[in-house]
C-alpha cells in the first residue's frame, strides 16, 4: 500500500463526521411517455442537434443505406458484426457501384487504424437503447461493434429499433441494460454530430469525431 | 505599496477588447443557463438533490474511495494515489517513461492544470499536446485558460484568426470559424493517430462499478482515451460517486449549468481496458487519484462544502467581478468564485489569499450553483481566517470595521461622528483611491438626517404652538 494513501485516508479519517443523513436518493418527479410521444421527442431532440432521422420499416433499411449512399456519396463503408442485415446490406451497397466497398472491423485497431484514419467514409452500428428526453443514443461497443466505429468516420450512421426508445436517462440508469456490476469496457451516450462551441461561442460541428450523425429509427 | 494581483486587475480593466469579448461569452453562457432551468420547481428539486449527493459523498469519502479502488482493480484499472501535485506528475512520468513515451495527446482536465502537468513533461522531454480546441488554442499561445469550461472565452474569432497565421503559418478566410476548426481537427487527428499515451480527466467516478464518467462535445476526450495504448486519467479524490443512480442528476446540473445543453454530445463512461477479444481501446489503464489538499479541506466542517463542486463554471459567468476582469487576472489555476475559495485553501493565504478580496459579497455565485454550495458564505469565512492568521495585528480593514462598530453601538458617539463629518465636510478626503480616481467621492450632508428630522419636528411643533 502507497505511502501516499496512507497518509491520505489517515486525514480522511481524521474528520469530525456529521451524522447528518443526505437524502440523494430521492426519486425525482418524472413523467412517461408513451411509445408515440417518446419517438416524436426522440427526433424532434436529435434534429435539435443537427443529428438526420429517417424512421423507417425494417424491411427497407437495406434500400435506405443505399440511397443514402447514391444521394450523399459515401464511397467507403464499415461495418461491425453486430447488426441484423449487415450482410444484406453490405452485397447491397457494393453492387450500387463499383466505387463503393465495404470493410468490416474484424482485425485490431492497430492493423486497422490507418484505414480507419484515411479511408473509411461512413460507418454503421447499432444503438442499443435511446432517450427521448435528451434525444440521446446508448451504444454499448464491444468485440463486434468496436469503440472507434462511432468516432473516427467523418459520418456515422446509428440503427435503432423503435421498440428500444425510452423516456429518460433516469429509466436507463435504474434499469441498465448490463449486468449489475459487471460493467461493458466501454458505454457511450450520443446526442449529437461532434461539435465545439470554443471559438468566439460559434458552434462548429465536426470538431474532432464525426461531422454528421444520421439516426435509422426502424419499426 | 500595489499588489501583483491589483496590477493584473488594472490591466484587464484597461484592456476593452478583453473585456468585449469576456461580456459577450457571459452573456451569452447565463443566457443559456437561464433557457435551459426555465421550469423554477423542476430546477430547484434536481438542485437539492444535487447537493444532496454531493454531499452524501464528501461525507463517505473514505468509504467511496476505498470502493472505487478496488472495483477499479477489479476491472483492471491500476489505481495509483497522489497526496500533492509533485507526486502525481512523478507518477505519470514514470508510467510515460515505462512506454517509452515521447508523446501524449491529452483531453480536457482542470487537474491537470493544476498540477502544471504539461510543463513538467516538457521538461523531461515528452512532448503533451492539448486536444480539446479551447485548450489547443491557450496552449499555441503560450497561455493558460481563462475559463474552467471554455479555456479560450478571453480570444474573438479575429485574435485567434491570427494566431493560427502567426503560430502554424496557416491562413483562414477571416471571420471563418468552421476553417479554424477544420484545422484544429487536422492537426490534431494526426497527433490521436500516433500518440503514445492519452492523458484524460474525469468528470465523475462510479464507487461501485469502478467507472470513470467523461463528459464532452467535441469527441477529442474519447480519441484521447480510445485510441493511444495507454490511458491515463487524473482525478480530484472528491469526484468520486456512490453509483450510476445519481449520474443522470450530476449530468444534468453540470451539462446545463455549463453550456446550457441539456446534455453533452458524449458522455464516455470507461470501466476497463482492452478486454481480451475486444479490439480497440487502451491495453493499459491508469487512474492517479490526487489529494493536493483535498483531505485537509474535508476536515473542516465549515470548508467542507467547497469539495462538493462538480466544476460547471456557473460562479464565474455569474460574477460581476469576473465579468470584468477575466479569467487571466486571478492568476490562479481555477478563477471565479470557486477559484477564490479552492485556491487559498490549496495553496495557503499567503500565496493565493489575496484572491478573496476580489469579491463584492453580491451572492450571485451562491445563487447560481447547482450543488448548493453557499460560496458567499465560504469567502466570508476564509476571509475571516484569513485576517485572523496575518500577523500584522491590525489591518485598515479591521480598523476600519472596529471604529464602525463602536460609532454604530453608541448613539452620542454616533451624534458626535455625524457632526464631525457635516463639519468637516468640505475637506476633500480621496480616500478610497481605486474610487476616487475615476470618480468625485460624495460630500457628507451640511446636515445629518438625524438632526434635520429632528430641525423640522421642531418647526412643525412651534407652528402648531402659533
Amino acid at each position: 500500500m502507497s505511502e501516499a494513501r496512507k497518509a491520505i485516508f489517515a486525514r480522511l479519517n481524521q474528520r469530525k463526521i456529521s451524522t447528518k443523513k443526505h437524502d440523494f436518493q430521492a426519486p425525482l418527479a418524472t413523467k412517461h411517455l408513451n411509445k408515440t410521444e417518446a419517438k416524436k421527442l426522440l427526433i424532434e431532440k436529435l434534429q435539435e442537434n443537427r443529428a438526420e432521422v429517417y424512421s423507417i420499416p425494417s424491411t427497407s433499411l437495406t434500400d435506405t443505406l443505399t440511397t443514402i449512399a447514391t444521394e450523399k456519396g459515401y464511397k467507403t463503408w464499415l461495418f461491425g458484426k453486430n447488426l441484423s442485415g449487415a450482410k444484406t446490406a453490405s452485397k447491397a451497397l457494393e453492387s450500387v457501384s463499383n466505387e463503393i466497398s465495404v470493410i468490416q472491423y474484424d482485425s485490431d485497431y492497430e492493423t486497422l487504424r490507418e484505414v480507419l484514419f484515411h479511408q473509411v467514409d461512413v460507418s454503421v452500428t447499432s444503438v442499443k437503447a435511446a432517450i427521448a428526453e435528451t434525444g440521446t443514443l446508448l451504444l454499448i461497443p464491444d468485440k463486434n461493434e468496436p469503440r472507434m466505429m462511432s468516432l473516427i468516420p467523418p459520418v456515422h450512421i446509428a440503427i435503432l429499433k423503435q421498440s428500444d426508445i425510452v423516456t429518460s436517462f433516469q429509466q436507463v440508469a435504474d434499469n441498465p441494460p448490463w449486468q449489475g456490476k459487471n460493467m461493458p469496457t466501454n458505454i457511450l451516450f450520443i446526442s449529437s454530430p461532434s461539435k465545439t462551441a470554443d471559438i468566439q461561442q460559434t458552434i462548429a460541428y465536426g470538431a474532432h469525431g464525426p461531422k454528421e450523425l444520421i439516426v435509422l429509427i426502424v419499426n | 505599496m500595489k499588489t501583483k494581483f491589483s496590477k493584473r486587475i488594472e490591466l484587464a480593466l484597461a484592456d476593452s477588447q478583453l473585456r468585449m469579448n469576456f461580456r459577450g461569452a457571459m452573456d451569452f453562457l447565463r443566457n443559456k443557463r437561464q433557457l435551459a432551468f426555465n421550469d423554477v420547481e423542476e430546477w430547484q428539486a434536481l438542485r437539492k438533490k444535487g447537493a444532496a449527493i454531493r454531499q452524501d459523498a464528501i461525507q463517505r469519502l473514505p468509504e467511496l474511495l476505498t470502493q472505487l479502488e478496488h472495483q477499479c482493480q477489479q476491472n483492471g484499472i491500476q489505481v495509483h494515489w497522489a497526496e500533492d501535485g509533485n507526486e502525481a506528475n512523478k507518477i505519470i512520468l514514470n508510467i510515460a517513461q515505462q512506454h517509452n513515451a515521447k508523446q501524449v495527446i491529452k483531453g480536457k482536465s482542470m487537474a491537470t492544470e493544476e498540477i502544471e502537468l504539461n510543463d513538467f513533461l516538457e521538461k523531461h522531454e515528452i512532448d503533451c499536446i492539448e486536444s480539446d480546441m479551447g485548450e489547443y488554442i491557450v496552449q499555441l499561445d503560450n497561455e493558460k485558460p481563462s475559463h474552467i469550461i471554455m479555456p479560450a472565452i478571453h480570444k474573438n474569432t479575429a485574435q485567434i484568426t491570427d494566431l493560427f497565421e502567426k503560430k502554424l503559418g496557416i491562413s483562414t478566410p477571416s471571420g471563418d470559424v468552421d476553417a479554424l476548426i477544420g484545422v484544429g481537427r487536422r492537426i490534431l487527428r494526426e497527433r490521436f493517430e500516433h500518440a503514445d499515451i492519452g492523458i484524460s480527466g474525469v468528470n465523475f467516478a462510479i464507487a461501485d462499478t469502478g467507472t470513470l464518467c467523461l463528459v464532452e462535445n467535441e469527441g477529442n476526450g474519447r480519441l484521447s482515451t480510445t485510441a493511444p495504448p495507454v490511458h491515463i486519467a487524473l482525478m480530484g479524490i472528491e469526484k468520486v460517486i456512490p453509483n450510476i443512480q445519481v449520474l443522470p442528476t450530476l449530468q444534468r446540473l453540470l451539462t446545463r449549468s455549463a453550456t446550457g445543453q441539456h446534455i453533452t454530445s458524449y458522455l464516455n463512461l470507461i470501466s476497463s481496458p482492452r478486454k481480451k477479444g475486444e479490439l480497440d481501446g487502451p491495453k493499459e489503464v491508469h487512474l492517479v487519484l490526487l489529494d493536493n489538499g483535498r483531505a485537509n479541506i474535508s476536515q473542516d466542517e465549515k470548508l467542507q462544502s467547497t469539495l462538493a463542486c462538480i466544476r460547471c463554471g456557473a460562479c464565474m459567468n455569474h460574477c460581476p467581478v469576473y465579468t470584468r476582469i477575466g479569467g487571466h487576472a486571478y492568476g490562479s489555476t481555477y478563477p471565479g468564485p470557486i477559484g477564490q475559495v479552492v485556491m487559498p485553501q490549496i495553496k495557503g493565504f499567503k500565496q493565493e489569499g489575496e484572491l478573496l478580496d476580489a469579491c463584492s459579497l453580491n451572492g450571485a455565485c451562491g445563487e447560481a450553483c447547482p450543488v448548493e454550495i453557499d460560496l458567499p458564505e465560504l469567502i466570508r469565512t476564509l476571509r475571516h481566517r484569513k485576517q485572523e492568521s496575518s500577523s500584522t495585528c491590525w489591518s485598515k480593514e479591521v480598523f476600519i470595521w472596529f471604529v464602525w462598530t463602536k460609532i454604530h453601538l453608541h448613539p452620542w458617539l454616533y451624534r458626535q461622528a455625524t457632526l464631525l463629518m457635516a463639519v468637516f465636510r468640505t475637506l476633500n478626503l480621496n480616500y478610497p483611491k481605486g474610487w476616487t480616481r475615476t470618480r468625485t467621492m460624495p460630500k457628507a450632508a451640511k446636515m445629518s438626517l438625524h438632526r434635520q428630522v429632528r430641525e423640522r419636528s421642531k418647526t412643525k411643533k412651534k407652528k402648531e404652538n402659533e
